[in-house]
């Protein structure tokens, strides 16, 4: 994916966050929003999908394990 | 080198491992935070409702935006492109960034607001403010690749690591904004 598809949806993730905010409803689709933002940008703009798939994975169980405090 | 080779992913070995340490860090932090609302609720809600969340919004669009064109420089770097107006424009979105995120301070602290306030607030202005210092840095990165380039002896190697750094600042701030900004 070029990095101006995933600047764009990151934006559109971003709005979409906001706006379910304001009306204080899906807290978790929130939550999961902002981890898939984390993903995106990690993944295409780090460029950690060329690197070692042990680094994928340590930095994702760290978003993950970050994220899932939220669900607590 | 493969790029996917453990001791070499992009950017180097090196920076990699402080991005570990550091979001490993500020993870650690948020656990704390987390650990501390449960028996602060109200102090915690009644701080996240007065935060400006259009203001903190609005950054996280600008580093968003910041990390997309620094990426794009990288790539166009790489690909012989060596103009890095991209790059020129990132800066400029970092201090932005620094911008908003002293003027949402001032905002507190004219109303009376600071890091003794109560738990959320101390949680509050120490992780933005560990934050700000990494944005801070990242600029000064990237300030000093500008000037490098004007001079023709910027290194790829050198620019990767450093975007790799201000991605950093980003995914930290995707992780602390909807710990502190959001409603709980």
């Amino acid at each position: 994916m070029k990095n101006v598809y995933s600047w764009i949806i990151l934006l559109l993730l971003s709005l979409l966050s906001i706006v379910l905010n304001n009306l204080q409803v899906a807290k978790y689709g929130i939550y999961l929003l902002f981890l898939l933002k984390f993903v995106l940008v990690a993944w295409h703009f780090m460029e950690l999908k060329k690197a070692h798939i042990v680094w994928k994975i340590t930095l994702f169980l760290i978003g993950i394990s970050a994220y899932g405090l939220l669900f607590i | 080198m493969k790029a996917n080779n453990f001791f070499y992913p992009p950017g180097g070995i090196l920076i990699w491992i402080i991005v570990l340490v550091e979001l490993t860090t500020f993870g650690i932090a948020l656990g704390a935070l987390h650990y501390f609302e449960h028996f602060e609720e109200i102090i915690f809600s009644n701080g996240r409702s007065q935060l400006n969340t259009v203001l903190g919004s609005i950054n996280t669009m600008v580093l968003l935006t910041s990390g997309f064109l620094i990426a794009d420089s990288v790539k166009c770097f790489a690909q012989k492109d060596k103009s890095l107006k991209k790059l020129r424009w990132a800066s400029l979105l970092g201090v932005v960034f620094v911008v908003i995120k002293l003027a949402e301070y001032y905002q507190k602290f004219t109303n009376g607001i600071g890091i003794t306030t109560n738990t959320f607030y101390s949680f509050y202005f120490m992780l933005t403010g560990f934050h700000l210092v990494h944005v801070l840095f990242g600029l000064s990165l990237l300030f000093y690749f500008i000037i490098k380039h004007k001079k023709h002896q910027l290194a790829f190697d050198d620019l990767e690591a450093g975007a790799i750094f201000w991605h950093l600042c980003d995914l930290i701030w995707l992780l602390i904004f909807p710990f502190l900004y959001l409603k709980s």
